[in-house]
């Protein structure tokens, strides 16, 4: 479905990834993991968009979309929930579901999906007027997951949808990512917590300085020596 | 509530001539008024695109020549023999050209500079009104340079009953310049309340998420700088039309930063801090003038304006105003 072949990109003059290439086939979960400044981030951003590759091919489908601009790519189905700060602080918990579905014009289906958003959500229902500012961490996070679906994606990427998030709410949104991916929305994600990433995906790719150090099944990676030495602090 | 307050306040503000017909008065407050729809112009652009315009009297002051040039009429060499003869139109016609050529260069420099942005996109609108301030002073054949445009017609108005009316007094422009910034107000609050406003207030937030949900990050700058541009020549239309002169100075920095002291002790990203921030600052140097000492009366203006933005921060009207965030 996706695919990156020797995609180069950066900030500037500086080089974040140096010729990635890799596959996420259709209904897939799969992860990328790695250190810090690894590129995981800066993949994701190049694939949505916000950056140009440098060099490579990016394609979906088939088709290059590499270099075309973020709208563009959401056009075609590719959500993705950025890192950082995830929502509009000062718009409402509607204005910012409304956001994710800005390029939609099928107003009936909007409004369903909004629907079907709260009651998977109640929590988002309940807090649909209030400024997205003034919610919890947790309910932060599902509304950035509840408007990255609102584009109706086919493939939705995640950037560590986990962080900061205290520990049962981790596992919620571990959840929410497993539910995403069983009504077969391929998921691409980058989590910063490996264990957890590889234990939840189809397949992972591991980064090292801009490039795929190691790919194979999650299991796989799980039991690779240098996996487990250098993220999840050696022998367990 | 807050929408019956604020027309109890233009009703206010329109009643005045009647109970104060005092033309001093009325001429402080209609140059005020000029200003602060430039300064609710300037607030679209500063406090919802989160866009520092140091140059913004550049649209003003090309409101102003637009209007006074196509009121006045001209005849310029345009180059291979060719002159470009415009006759003198009426002063409607020069208020719409104002509002069209200032909101065309607010486009130009939407595009250009909006590539760049934070600190240089600042020294590009200041560049661009002193460019245009040089082109103003040493275009002699079009603008008369510093010789200025005299004897601009005042504005006219079409009024039941009484057909064509050129209005000369004090408070006929007085009204003209607050139903005009009546306009001014509701355009903002309309723009700011559609899509495009959620879209710029989403853009100031966070503008990797803002693109990432499929916003066009230029397309809503540039269209939010139109309007502001737009809003601006109307303003600089009005001023040519109330002074009746128009002069290289109209491109002056000091206007900007009037504007800009206006919008940011008022309330930036607030409907009504332009407002409020222009009656304040727009008045005070004349309100000074008659109970202060000359010497005196920019140093108080100066500390008002610290003394506000240390203990405002936000402005006049967020601190009134206080709502959750």
């Amino acid at each position: 479905m996706l695919r990156l072949e020797g995609v180069s990109a950066g900030y500037g003059r500086i080089a974040a990834l140096a010729e990635v290439s890799l596959e996420v086939r259709e209904g897939e979960l799969v992860s990328l993991i790695g250190a810090n400044g690894a590129g995981k981030s800066t993949t994701l951003r190049t694939i949505s968009g916000l950056l140009k590759p440098t060099t490579g091919r990016i394609t979906l489908d088939g088709q290059a979309i590499g270099g075309l601009p973020p709208r563009e790519i959401l056009a075609r189905g590719i959500a993705h929930c950025p890192e950082g700060r995830r929502v509009f602080p000062h718009l409402s918990v509607r204005e910012n579901l409304a956001m994710g579905a800005l390029l939609r014009r099928d107003r009936a289906g909007i409004a369903g999906d909004l629907e079907a958003m709260y009651a998977r959500f109640p929590r988002l229902r309940e807090r649909s007027g209030q400024a997205a500012g003034t919610l919890s961490g947790g309910e932060q996070q599902m509304l950035a997951i509840a408007r990255a679906l609102m584009s109706r994606p086919r493939l939705i990427m995640f950037d560590e949808p986990s962080l900061g998030l205290a520990p049962s709410l981790v596992e919620q949104v571990f959840a929410i990512v497993r539910d995403i991916r069983a009504t077969g929305t391929t998921v691409l994600m980058v989590e910063q917590n490996a264990m957890a990433a590889l234990q939840l995906c189809d397949r992972a790719y591991l980064l090292e300085t801009g490039h795929v150090l190691r790919t194979g099944t999650g299991a796989e990676l799980l039991a690779s020596p240098d996996v487990r030495d250098a993220y999840l602090g050696g022998a367990i | 509530m807050s929408t019956l307050l604020g027309w109890g306040f233009v009703a206010a503000l329109a009643a005045l001539p009647l109970l104060f017909p005092d033309p001093y008065l009325l001429a402080v407050l209609t140059s005020a008024g000029i200003f602060i729809i430039g300064a609710i112009s300037l607030n679209l652009l500063l406090g919802y695109t989160g866009q520092l315009s140091l140059g913004h009297v550049a649209f003003f002051g090309l409101g102003a020549y637009a209007s006074a040039l196509a009121t006045l009429g001209f005849d310029i060499a345009i180059g291979f023999g060719w002159r470009l003869v415009v006759a003198p139109q009426p002063v409607w016609l020069g208020f719409l050209a104002a509002i069209v050529v200032a909101g065309g260069f607010g486009w130009l420099l939407g595009r250009l500079a909006f590539r760049v942005r934070g600190a240089y996109f600042v020294i590009i609108t200041v560049c661009f009104a002193q460019v245009l301030r040089m082109v103003a002073l040493n275009w002699v054949e079009l603008t008369q340079g510093p010789m200025a445009l005299i004897s601009i017609p005042p504005f006219s108005l079409w009024w039941p009953g009484e057909g064509w009316i050129a209005l000369y007094r004090k408070d006929q422009n007085y009204w003209l310049v607050l139903a005009v910034a009546v306009l001014a107000f509701l355009l903002v609050r309309q723009v700011v309340r559609s899509r495009i406003g959620r879209a710029l207030v989403a853009l100031r937030a966070n503008e990797p998420l803002a693109r990432s949900v499929g916003i066009r990050v230029t397309h809503y700058l540039v269209v939010a700088a139109v309007i502001s541009a737009g809003i601006a020549g109307a303003a600089g239309s009005l001023f040519a039309h109330y002074v009746r002169i128009v002069d290289p100075d109209v491109f002056l920095f000091i206007y900007t930063v009037t504007m800009v002291i206006m919008v940011v002790t008022g309330g930036k990203g607030t409907l009504w801090g332009p407002v409020v921030g222009g009656l304040v600052f727009g008045l005070m140097p004349d309100l000074l003038r008659g109970t202060a000492p000359p010497e005196a009366q920019w140093i108080i203006y100066g500390t008002a304006m610290i003394l506000f933005v240390m203990f405002l921060p936000r402005g006049i009207v967020p601190a009134l105003v206080r709502r959750p965030s």
